[in-house]
């Protein structure tokens, strides 16, 4: 047996999960065995197994870069620039005028040209030091043009040199905006510069992360929140034939075991639309915080945004505004007009939501007659209608008590 | 640490009145009798140089000077020499390593990484370091990283912490892969902690050494070059284990100036219950007996069962008497791996706490887990190496009293021989714990994780090995590819989540409760020992509930199990047929032969036996349907020479009894010779050629038979060799054979002096192994026949 086969049935017999070819007729050839790796290493060798030349297949990187229309940069390292002028549609979305700027609470409020937009293609989605990003790609504001940028490695050589073309790039750029890139991308060229002996990563210091606000304007009226759905919906944009994210790992290694590039290009056009979204959705987030409704997001994501970033007024204003508003939504709402005072208006809403059933109004309407109004026989007929639990317990107990001293105190009005 | 210097409490009156009482009443019981005295402790002065804040935070917790060893430990360590502790429980081992850690943290921002085998031991750790910290001000860091941290602690954990205490298994799967976020923590790192390193030994030690060998790979990366300080309890070998585990000599410090109580140990043999047939009462009712009486006296007790399944028959036998009134709080707890770790957290706070009179354990308790202070230890049989005896026993005594320790000897052959000769263990010297780091199926593991790490370069070696054949196999898999000199990682996974530490075998069996109508995870079981536990039908024991096994999802790796109120439990039978693959090295006797080689085995476990709870009544039989389990691993075997064989014996059925008793013998002993845990080595008596394979009839007698054709007639075959294998009883064998090989003569004649000097007629379960009523008829003696056979083996060699 050779080791391969024996490392195959050594490692069926431990109950590896995929047991793949079974590897020749235990019973049938004698194996080496012995104490030492070394002999038993000699002994494989003796046992004629197959010397692999390593390098084969039939990589050239330079036909690569012809057919990709790329330019090799460095050994290893192809790059690939394609300019766009204003007024130029991504999707049904004209590209920005860079002088323009985020205006969203929570991001830095910066012009868009002072940005680069960033996404990477990576080797392998589980993470950890065994992932490399081979393919980046950049947007940014330069002689008066959007312009494209992508690298694309070739080869494990050519990654160093890579993230020094990498980093001169974003020396410029005062912010970094990325899709989901506080999970993934950034961590990842982290680790990439790191391994490369970088001390810290060269980084922009602003990141926007343009997921988390989206996440929050359209979690409830889209199924995902995945980039190429907000494409759809928002861009107007919708990719044929586009290569779908879990394939990427594959058509690296296609190039680097065999010399097969030919989706390389799919791996490209993915990444190239996937940074230019990033500018064209960043220039609509503006409008959509302000009016959701205008573009289909959730009134009561974005009043939490404006909330969350101290403007209660502004998001009582697009809360009031809206059209629709969901059952939270409602009850955001009547929070926010308790808090200016408006009680009247907050309890019209709870005594809709109670007439539903809601149990958070119920218990806002329980407290609202209890406390405000000195109503205890309300408060305790809309506390029997509580679910049940030690708080409904202890309201109910309290209820009655305070009843009865007030008919025991007979006739003195609270 | 935990042994502040205080002064020894007199003896508490309750142990010494228990032993008088045992001494009374039982004496023909206690075959043998050890009194350790206490010792005196042997101080050194605290070092010069020491950080003022450190020793004011020593001196505050009652610490003004040094254990002899703690200084010898701090001079080694401070000289950057890789050093091993082998002192006692309680010896103050931990200020060893926490002394030139804090130093160095304090006046270098030196960094130091504690390794503890289990989660326990870690919380354990810190929490003491903590109160250090906080008695002197030292604003030193220390955090654990495990499973248990929340993500958004775990980046302080990395940037922050001067001390982090984590696991192998954290480390292996969580650390390494992400050693980048680790970065800064790597190029501060000082030193490396191993606590308990004697558990690092068979499978477990033999992947952490690999983990070690990452770990030193990764630090060069950064330009650290830690010293290692490890502790150990007592074995044979503790340097060399150390330096196989770093990969580098390692000094021992091995004596201890701390002080201790006194010890009483007894040796303890149940009464003899028919002379006929040796047949002794069971360990597990002297075991419950001696525990009751503990409990009844008032003092805190512990017993150590041998196996998970007893574990959960003799904490219902206690129940049974303790806790029968389920109003009142529990005074008895079953503790042991495969219990989710939630359930053991809260059998160690109230151990700690002393709301549990006895617990009942596994070798899980015999580590440092934190369970304060216990008075009576009993083993319910010999843990089957003197180290782990005296690791368990050390589990009583902690606070400088007087304990008792109790070796309760089972009907096994090591068992007897122990007691019979108590001078032989009383004087034995610890055995030694074996790793084999280059084990080809871990090594393949651990050299994918490494290159996932770091690419390797041409000529680097991994450990002292080149790995180049490995790295040009997982090229050829496409997991790696090669440029230039360098292989990198080209495959999008994660390797170290299908590596586990724990076992040679992946992909561990989940046992999911259906009782009330939900599916709830209760416990975990690994692959190997799957097949014999988790048959549809079996019975599963938590805590001494039974559950039935309703359905076995094999490929899956899930049972389905419900409580059930049987009252028996089940045991599996296991038929195992071998094949001589290869043999490399052999020793011909005079009449005999031994040697060592690879082996290709199938294990079939074709039924089970259902046995009634206290009288042990075998009730019926059950199958079972499960594929055949295969190994390749290496095994010593000895066989006879056929005519020798014959002049021998009158009929080929008085050989085959004989060639059983003999393996009955020698695998006992042999366990004794090399470290393991007993499942570790596997034994068999076949002809060597997979036709047929021998095994004990329902009549007692031997019979050889085929997975195909059933039961066969000796008589009838051709070709009659039966051999005694010996083997690793994992996938690619985990280098028990090898040591086992070099000591084949002291096998057989340490089995042939226990078979010897037994006092049973026909043969009993301390020598040959259990004989029915019917063996006087059967026209010889079974003890006699295997006497024969060891007498041919023995022949052989020097």
């Amino acid at each position: 047996m050779d080791l391969k086969t024996r490392l195959h049935t050594l490692r069926e017999q431990a109950g590896a999960a995929a047991p793949g070819t079974r590897a020749g007729k235990p019973d049938g050839e004698k194996s080496p065995s012995s104490a030492g790796l070394q002999q038993r290493l000699a002994r494989m060798r003796a046992a004629g197994a197959p010397v692999r030349q390593p390098g084969v297949g039939g990589a050239d990187p330079a036909a690569l870069a012809a057919e990709l229309g790329a330019e090799q940069v460095a050994p290893g390292v192809l790059c690939i620039d394609q300019d766009q002028g204003l007024g130029e549609f991504h999707g049904a979305v004209a590209l920005p005028d860079p002088g323009s700027r985020v205006r969203v609470p929570g991001l830095p409020d910066v012009s868009l040209g002072e940005l680069a937009f960033v996404d990477t293609e990576a080797s392998g989605l589980a993470g950890g030091t065994g992932t490399l990003a081979f393919n980046v790609g950049l947007v940014r504001w330069h002689d008066g043009r959007w312009c494209t940028r992508q690298y694309l490695l070739t080869g494990f050589a050519g990654e160093a040199a890579m993230l020094t073309a990498l980093a001169d790039d974003l020396r410029e750029p005062g912010g970094l905006v990325t899709y989901n890139g506080s999970s993934f991308d950034l961590p990842l060229l982290r680790d990439r510069y790191r391994l490369n002996a970088w001390r810290e990563a060269p980084l922009p210091g602003q990141h926007l992360d343009l997921l988390h606000p989206l996440r929050r304007l359209y979690r409830r009226q889209w199924p995902d929140c995945r980039l190429a759905t907000a494409e759809a919906r928002l861009l107007g944009l919708r990719r044929t034939d586009d290569l779908p994210g879990s394939q990427v790992p594959t058509v690296w290694f296609d190039w680097i075991h065999r010399g097969e590039g030919r989706r390389m290009a799919d791996v490209l056009r993915h990444n190239r639309l996937d940074v230019r979204s990033l500018l064209a959705l960043i220039s609509l987030l503006a409008g959509v915080v302000r009016e959701p409704e205008s573009l289909g997001a959730d009134p009561l994501g974005a009043a939490r945004i404006w909330c969350r970033h101290g403007h209660e007024e502004r998001a009582l204003h697009i809360l009031d505004a809206a059209n629709e508003l969901s059952g939270p939504g409602l009850l955001e709402l009547a929070r926010l007009w308790r808090r200016v005072g408006r009680i009247d208006d907050a309890v019209a809403i709870w005594e809709r939501l109670a007439s539903e059933g809601c149990p958070h109004s119920l218990e806002q309407l329980a407290k609202f007659h209890e406390h405000v109004r000195g109503d205890l026989r309300t408060a305790l007929a809309l506390t029997e209608r509580l679910p049940a639990g030690d708080a409904t317990e202890r309201r109910r107990t309290r209820l009655r008590r305070r009843q009865k001293a007030d008919q025991d105190g007979c006739g003195s009005t609270r | 640490m935990a042994a502040s210097h205080a002064v020894a409490e007199p003896a508490l009156e309750p142990v010494r009145l228990l032993v008088s009482r045992l001494q009374r009443k039982y004496a023909g019981r206690i075959t043998g009798q050890l009194v350790i005295p206490a010792r005196e402790a042997r101080y050194a002065d605290m070092p010069d140089g020491l950080d003022a804040a450190l020793r004011g935070a020593l001196k505050a917790r009652g610490i003004s000077r040094l254990y002899s060893h703690q200084r010898q430990a701090w001079e080694a360590i401070r000289a950057r020499q890789h050093t091993v502790v082998v002192t006692p429980t309680a010896s103050g081992k931990s200020l060893c390593y926490n002394l030139p850690v804090l130093q160095s943290a304090m006046a270098e921002g030196g960094k130091a990484l504690y390794l503890f085998p289990t989660k326990a031991l870690s919380q354990d750790q810190v929490a003491e370091l903590t109160e250090l910290n906080q008695a002197g001000g030292l604003g030193v860091r220390a955090y654990t990283f495990d499973g248990d941290t929340p993500g958004d602690a775990r980046k302080a954990v990395r940037t922050r912490g001067d001390i982090v205490v984590t696991n192998p298994d954290m480390l292996h799967k969580g650390v390494l892969p992400h050693h980048t976020k680790w970065a800064q923590f790597f190029e501060s790192l000082r030193y490396v902690v191993i606590d308990e390193t004697h558990t690092y030994r068979g499978v477990f030690g033999s992947h952490v050494a690999n983990v070690m060998r990452r770990l030193r790979r990764v630090c060069r990366f950064y330009g650290a070059d830690p010293v290692f300080i490890l502790s150990s309890a007592t074995i044979a070998n503790p340097g060399e284990l150390a330096a196989e585990l770093v990969g580098e000599r390692v000094t021992a410090i091995t004596d201890s100036g701390a002080p201790a109580g006194e010890r009483q140990l007894l040796l303890w043999n149940p009464p003899v219950i028919n002379p006929e047939l040796g047949i002794r009462a069971s360990s597990r009712s002297q075991s419950t007996r001696i525990a009751r009486m503990a409990v009844r006296a008032g003092l805190k007790s512990i017993v150590f069962a041998r196996s998970r399944l007893m574990v959960e028959v003799i904490t219902k036998y206690l129940k049974d008497v303790f806790d029968s009134d389920p109003r009142k709080p529990t005074r008895v707890a079953a503790y042991r791996g495969g219990y989710l770790p939630g359930e053991r957290r809260e059998t160690e706070r109230a151990l700690r706490a002393g709301k549990v009179d006895c617990v009942v354990a596994t070798s899980a308790l015999e580590l440092g887990v934190d369970i304060g202070a216990l008075d009576v230890c009993v083993l319910d049989g010999y843990p089957g190496t003197i180290a782990a005896t005296w690791q368990r026993l050390g589990r009583a005594g902690r606070r400088n009293r007087t304990a008792l320790g109790v070796l309760v000897a089972s009907s096994q052959p090591l068992d007897q021989y122990i007691v019979r000769n108590p001078d032989f263990f009383l004087g034995a010297s610890p055995e030694h714990a074996r790793i084999d780091p280059d084990q080809l199926l871990i090594l393949l593991d651990h050299v994918r994780c490494a290159a996932f790490e770091l690419p390797f370069r041409q000529g680097e070696c991994f450990g002292g090995a080149n790995v180049e054949a490995l790295l040009a196999y997982l090229e050829e898999q496409g997991v790696l590819h090669r440029e230039g000199d360098r292989w990198h990682w080209t495959e999008d996974s994660y390797p170290a989540n299908s590596v586990s530490l724990r076992s040679v075998a992946e992909g561990n069996f989940v046992v999911v409760d259906v009782t009330h109508g939900g599916q709830r995870i209760v416990a975990e079981v690994d692959y190997s020992s799957a097949a014999e536990t988790l048959y549809e039908g079996a019975i599963y024991l938590i805590q001494a509930s039974p559950y039935q096994v309703e359905t076995l999802d094999w490929e899956g790796r899930k049972a389905w199990v419900r409580q059930t109120r049987a009252d028996y439990y089940t045991d599996a039978i296991e038929y195992t047929r071998l094949k001589v693959l290869e043999s490399f090295e052999s020793a011909q006797g005079e009449r005999s032969q031994a040697a060592n080689g690879e082996v290709h085995l199938v294990r079939r476990i074709p039924g089970f036996k259902k046995i009634r709870y206290y009288t042990h009544e075998n009730i019926g039989y059950g199958n079972i349907n499960l594929p055949d389990q295969e190994m390749h691993t290496t095994a010593v075997w000895w066989e006879v020479r056929p005519d020798a064989l014959a002049w021998a014996f009158p009929s080929r059925q008085e050989a085959l009894d004989g060639f059983l008793g003999a393996a009955h013998a020698m695998h006992h002993v042999a366990a004794l010779r090399v470290m393991s845990e007993p499942a570790d080595l596997g034994r068999a008596v076949g002809d060597g050629n997979a036709r047929w394979f021998a095994t004990i009839g329902p009549a007692g007698r031997g019979q050889i038979r085929s997975f195909n054709n059933g039961v066969m007639d000796p008589q009838q075959e051709q070709r009659f060799r039966p051999a005694v294998f010996l083997y690793d009883n994992y996938p690619g064998g985990v280098g028990l054979s090898a040591p086992l090989y070099e000591q084949r003569q002291t096998v057989v004649d340490a089995a042939r002096a226990l078979v010897a000097a037994c006092g049973c007629q026909f043969g009993c379960p301390g020598c040959i192994g259990p004989i029915l009523a019917a063996d006087e008829q059967r026209g010889f003696s079974p003890r006699a026949a295997a006497l024969r056979v060891l007498e041919l083996l023995s022949g052989d060699g020097p």
